[in-house]
């Protein structure tokens, strides 16, 4: 038989030996590796369900930019060219007067005092207003104080209407929420990952110590290095890929329980069950790459620290 | 062939020599015993054959391979070639003769079908063909042995360094043990060199003799004799 192949499945299974020979301490190492990557798996979830909240509020959100009485349409257009060159615009839309007064008259249709009132006016006062579209949250205040600071302030804006906003608020609230959540799952998630680099190490550890005799003997016969160190390689991987299913199995579970919660609390979130199934393939391969990287790189630091060939 | 050429070796900051400006020739098919007292130099001369140490000065060659140039990598194809046997047989517990002969074939990749075939063929060369499904622990210290002998031989090396391996048997047990290595060397060829400490077995077995003392050879002699 080939030596490469006869390699590879020896160390399959010694690999499996391994993990079965100290079984609790096995268990254990499992253990904490499906903690780390149910954290990992559960930081996702709720990473695309705060993305979904935020988005789903931005999506609402603009500056209304009213502009100056009796401007003519290539001031209108000037301004317009030079709003949708401030960084961080991603549209704009200009509502005329009639327009404007169209949607006013739509909105307060059940409100006959206050169309009537409008009646005795003369002529419309409502204002042709632009409204201005940011790529992102992050830049609704900076566009609007580069509006407020330019020369159009005078010339052109009457006044904007994001400082009145509630929107501000929410969204800087949100983004706040969506900040913390990230970085305590990010720092949750690296002790985590450190917890499970150590107690595998140490597994692996023990686990040297118990074939030390079986080690000095395959190194006496002249097996090389791949063939020694193969079968705790094996072991590094085998608690990568089981803590995997295992934390999938879970993150599945308790997603399912609170799913019908988070999804009548925060309108326009995918379910996030929903959200698992989509992307269980997604969800498993990053766990599965995080957890044979941490298995296998501890293991690795094992046996190059004890393991001298 | 195995050769020495103006070889010295020290461990570390130590004072003296672990061997010092040694010249050796051992033919392929010989019997050579390394006598000495302890710290002598006799494991320092095998370890420095199988590439464990490296020389201070001077070569080692195994045929012609010059060991001191042999890489990290090159080193479990180069003890391939040889077969070692100990004073405390290193033996896996849990493995029966049978599987502890089949252990070196297993991972050097070969398959069942030889594995089958072959260690019955040396149980039965180093007298131990009916205890195939013992474990060590249902052995004598000279079965035990045998059994250490069988692995060491089972890839058939061209050369055994046997470090001692009558140190933990009794007066018998060493006889039977010397035996089979004359055997071996005799039906098999295999160069073997056969440290150990026993004056009466030395001068009974009429083979070349080297003497070691302070790491220098005092005397290599075909006489039989046990003289330091």
């Amino acid at each position: 038989m080939d030596l490469f192949f006869s390699t590879i499945i020896r160390s399959i299974k010694y690999g499996f030996q391994n993990f079965g020979r100290n079984i609790f301490l096995s268990i254990a190492t499992t253990s904490i590796m499906v903690l780390t990557l149910f954290g990992l798996g559960f930081f996702m979830v709720i990473n695309q369900i705060s993305s979904d909240a935020l988005s789903g509020i931005q999506a609402r959100v603009d500056i209304s930019v009213y502009l100056k009485e009796g401007l003519e349409e290539s001031q209108v257009n000037d301004f317009i060219s030079y709003v949708k060159s401030i960084e961080g615009v991603r549209e704009t839309n200009l509502i005329t007067k009639e327009m404007a007064l169209e949607k006013f008259k739509e909105t307060y249709k059940d409100n006959p005092s206050i169309i009537q009132s409008l009646q005795v006016l003369d002529e419309n006062p409502l204002p042709v207003t632009l409204t201005v579209k940011a790529e992102s949250s992050d830049f609704y205040q900076s566009i609007n104080d580069t509006l407020l600071a330019s020369k159009y302030k005078e010339s052109t804006i009457q006044e904007t209407d994001y400082q009145k906003s509630t929107s501000k608020e929410i969204i800087d609230r949100l983004n706040n929420v969506i900040k913390v959540t990230r970085n305590v799952g990010i720092s949750v998630i690296v002790v985590l990952a450190t917890i499970a680099v150590l107690i595998t190490y140490n597994t692996i550890r023990l686990t040297l110590y118990s074939y030390r005799q079986e080690i000095e003997i395959m190194r006496l016969v002249g097996a090389n290095d791949t063939q020694i160190k193969g079968p705790f390689f094996v072991e590094g991987v085998l608690f990568g890929v089981f803590g995997t299913f295992i934390s999938f199995l879970i993150l599945f579970v308790v997603v399912l329980l609170i799913s019908q919660t988070i999804t009548s609390f925060i309108s326009g979130a995918q379910s996030p069950s929903e959200y698992v199934l989509n992307k269980s393939f997604l969800i498993i391969g990053i766990q599965l790459t995080v957890g044979i990287i941490l298995g296998v790189g501890s293991s690795l630091i094992a046996i190059n620290r004890y393991l001298k060939v | 062939m195995i050769l020495f050429k103006n070889v010295t070796k020290k461990y570390g900051e130590e004072e003296s020599f672990a061997i010092e400006n040694i010249n050796l020739k051992i033919e392929d098919g010989e019997f050579i015993v390394l006598v000495g007292q302890s710290g002598a130099g006799k494991s320092t001369l095998m370890r420095l054959i199988t590439g464990e140490q490296k020389t201070d000065k001077g070569e080692v060659f195994l045929g012609k391979t010059r060991v001191n140039d042999l890489r990290y990598g090159d080193m479990p194809k180069h003890r391939r070639s040889l077969g070692i046997i100990f004073q405390d047989f290193k033996l896996l517990p849990s493995k029966t003769a049978f599987e502890n002969i089949a252990f070196a074939m297993e991972i050097l990749g070969k398959d069942n079908l030889e594995i089958s075939r072959k260690v019955p063929r040396f149980l039965n060369i180093v007298g131990m063909g009916a205890k195939a499904n013992k474990f060590p622990s249902q052995m004598s210290g000279g079965e035990r042995q045998r059994i250490a002998i069988a692995r060491a031989l089972i890839n058939e090396p061209k050369v055994l360094l046997a470090d001692e391996p009558t140190g933990n048997l009794d007066v018998f047990n060493s006889w039977d043990i010397v035996n089979l290595l004359l055997k071996i060397n005799e039906q098999l060829k295999t160069t073997i060199i056969f440290a150990t400490h026993n004056k009466e077995v030395v001068n009974s077995i009429n083979k070349r003799v080297i003497s070691l003392d302070k790491g220098k050879i005092i005397r290599d002699s075909l006489d039989g004799k046990y003289i330091i």
